[in-house]
């Protein structure tokens, strides 16, 4: 197996770095403190679980690695370095993507569009605007959707037009296609059904298995027991528990998640 | 709807001999070129999501301004003080809209009124005339019987159509029309792309104020209080929803063309100029419910 090459050369490196550390993350939205004092950390190639009702401050969490918008108080490093997110785009150019709970694509716009959205080819300046070089990019994106196993139509159809577990497969391509150490997925088998679920987890081992880390925030226990090495558990803006899943059983997750235990 | 525009400009043309005639389909390029130029900025600004109402405002103030800073220093520096009026007005919208985060309607009807005021009062309402000759030398140039209007108009279109269509700034126009919050999670700056958007908007507008001036040879500050909402319905009249996200310059000028071709039929078969707007409201009415209707079948 590939993936136990890479962990055991991770190993060797004695301690590893990780390649994401929160440490002490809070968000106040006025009143309501959407996220405490949160400590969490992600390695490389790991998938990391995230759990916790609804309004636990999970996609709170989320939004501030990605660089949507700013903690109200505590520091994020990437393998080791203190970095501050101001916009996605910091986010991105320290490694990290994310595919949003809401996908955030543009519906009117077509597949290779929404593939390449704020990073675009540009095949020369003409004054100040930037000519689209759209044939380089329709190349690329028909390779990364093949890459990433997402089927769509063609890259050239309204995203508007596709069913729930394509469009999922265009935010997840969009997010992967980068070279990034780290993708965050909020939820990315909510809207799906079986066979889209199944082939999103397909997704998910197959970036592990390119050495990719993915943070990944789930309500299906069965996906979480099945994917991630590692589960936190979030409880009203807190983490309550940092699990290895190996070790861990549903029960327990759910005992976390419910406040019968922490 | 250019199938409807089509068909009703042939059987114009068979049942009308002066419609055909070569002067008048001129004629109706020339009378489409001022609220097209405009129209072509307002289709940027609805694809964005937005819209402009201080268009026609701006428009007056800037072939105001040209026309009087053309009296002191000549034409040329006029025209330039005139289209900076327009896209200094768009600028301070963008910026209103992006930054502040006011919603169009209310920044632009805003603007609008202050624009409209400041002009009022400095001119007392009053044109200003007469200007120095260059102006209706401008205006009555022509290459072949296609006026310096009609070619501003013509370059306008195909300007804005190849930004739409190639530039990146384009395809940014329509994903922050289409999804504003996950246009900026990808990284887009989308407070530049809506303040250039409404830049451009103005500056149109900035183009036809001037375009006025040389066509009528006077700076007229009551001119254009029709302009904002007549662009504004051609671009839906063209086929692309106030919704935001789609739409081509293709809208625009399909759009004003019908406006216009019903305008100059109304003309020719002299129906009077009290009745002209109440036809124009029922042509727009009709051919905005006829696209409303499509969509909802679509749907
Ligand atoms: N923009 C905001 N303004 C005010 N309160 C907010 C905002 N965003 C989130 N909250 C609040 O913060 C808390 C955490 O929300 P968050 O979206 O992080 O929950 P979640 O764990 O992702 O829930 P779910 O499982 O339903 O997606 C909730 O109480 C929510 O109402
Ligand atoms: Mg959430």
């Amino acid at each position: 197996m590939h993936q136990v090459s890479v962990a055991s050369l991770d190993h060797s490196k004695t301690v590893t770095t990780p390649i994401l550390e929160a440490i002490g993350l809070s968000k106040h939205y006025g009143g309501i403190h959407a996220l405490s004092d949160a400590d969490l950390h992600i390695n490389p190639g790991e998938v990391v679980g995230i759990m916790g009702d609804n309004g636990a401050g999970k996609s709170t969490l989320v939004k501030i690695l990605s660089g949507a918008q700013p903690a109200t108080a505590g520091q994020i490093r990437i393998s080791g370095a203190p970095q501050t997110f101001k916009t996605p785009t910091d986010a991105r150019s320290a490694g990290i993507e994310t595919v949003y709970q809401d996908l955030s694509l543009a519906e009117h716009l077509d597949v290779l569009s929404n593939l390449f959205l704020g990073r675009e080819e540009v095949l020369f300046k003409f004054g100040g605007l930037s000519i689209l070089n759209r044939r380089k990019m329709a190349i690329r994106a028909k390779e990364l959707l093949g890459e990433i196993g997402v089927n769509v139509p063609g890259v050239n159809d309204v995203v508007g037009g596709l069913s729930g577990g394509q469009r999922q497969g265009v935010a997840i391509a969009r997010a992967a296609g980068w070279g990034s150490q780290l993708i965050i997925m909020d939820e990315p088998t909510a809207a799906l059904g079986l066979q889209e679920t199944q082939h999103v987890h397909d997704i998910i081992l197959g970036l592990k298995a390119r050495g990719v880390a993915v943070l990944l925030v789930s309500h299906n226990m069965q996906q979480v027991l099945q994917l991630t090495d590692r589960v936190y558990v979030f409880r009203r803006g807190k983490i309550v528990c940092n699990l290895e899943t190996a070790n861990s059983s549903a029960d327990e997750i759910i005992s976390y998640i419910t406040g019968a235990k922490g | 709807m250019l199938v409807m525009l089509v068909l009703s400009v042939l059987a114009l043309a068979i049942a009308n001999p002066s419609f055909r005639n070569p002067a008048n389909l001129l004629n109706i390029i020339q009378q489409a070129s001022m609220v097209g130029v405009i129209a072509c900025g307002m289709q940027l600004m609805i694809i964005s999501g937005g819209f402009d109402l201080s268009v026609g405002a701006t428009a007056a103030a800037s072939g105001c301004l040209a026309a009087y800073v053309s009296l002191q220093m000549g034409i040329a520096p006029g025209m330039v003080a005139g289209l900076a009026v327009g896209l200094g007005v768009g600028v301070i919208n963008g910026s209103l809209i992006a930054k502040v985060g006011m919603n169009p309607f209310v920044a632009t009807f805003g603007s609008q009124a202050v624009v409209t005021g400041v002009l009022y009062a400095l001119t007392n309402a009053r044109p200003i005339a007469p200007l120095p000759r260059e102006w209706r030398e401008l205006g009555f140039f022509n290459i072949g019987g296609l006026t310096f209007s009609s070619m501003v108009f013509i370059v306008v279109v195909v300007g804005l159509h190849l930004v739409l269509r190639y530039t990146r700034f384009g395809q940014h126009i329509y994903a922050v029309g289409s999804n504003k919050v996950g246009t900026s999670r990808a990284g887009v700056k989308v407070d530049r792309v809506i303040i250039a958007t409404y830049a451009i908007g103005g500056l149109t507008a900035g183009i036809a104020g001037v375009m006025l001036t040389s066509i009528t040879g006077v700076g007229s500050p009551q001119a254009g209080t029709t302009w904002a909402l007549l662009s504004i319905a051609a671009v839906v009249i063209g086929g692309t929803p106030l919704t935001g996200g789609v739409g081509g310059i293709s809208s625009a000028v399909v759009g004003i063309f019908a406006l216009t071709v019903l305008n100059n039929a109304m003309t020719l078969y002299s129906i009077s100029a009290f009745w002209q707007p109440a036809f124009m409201g029922l042509g727009v009415l009709f051919a905005v419910g006829y696209e409303a209707s499509r969509q909802k079948r679509k749907a």
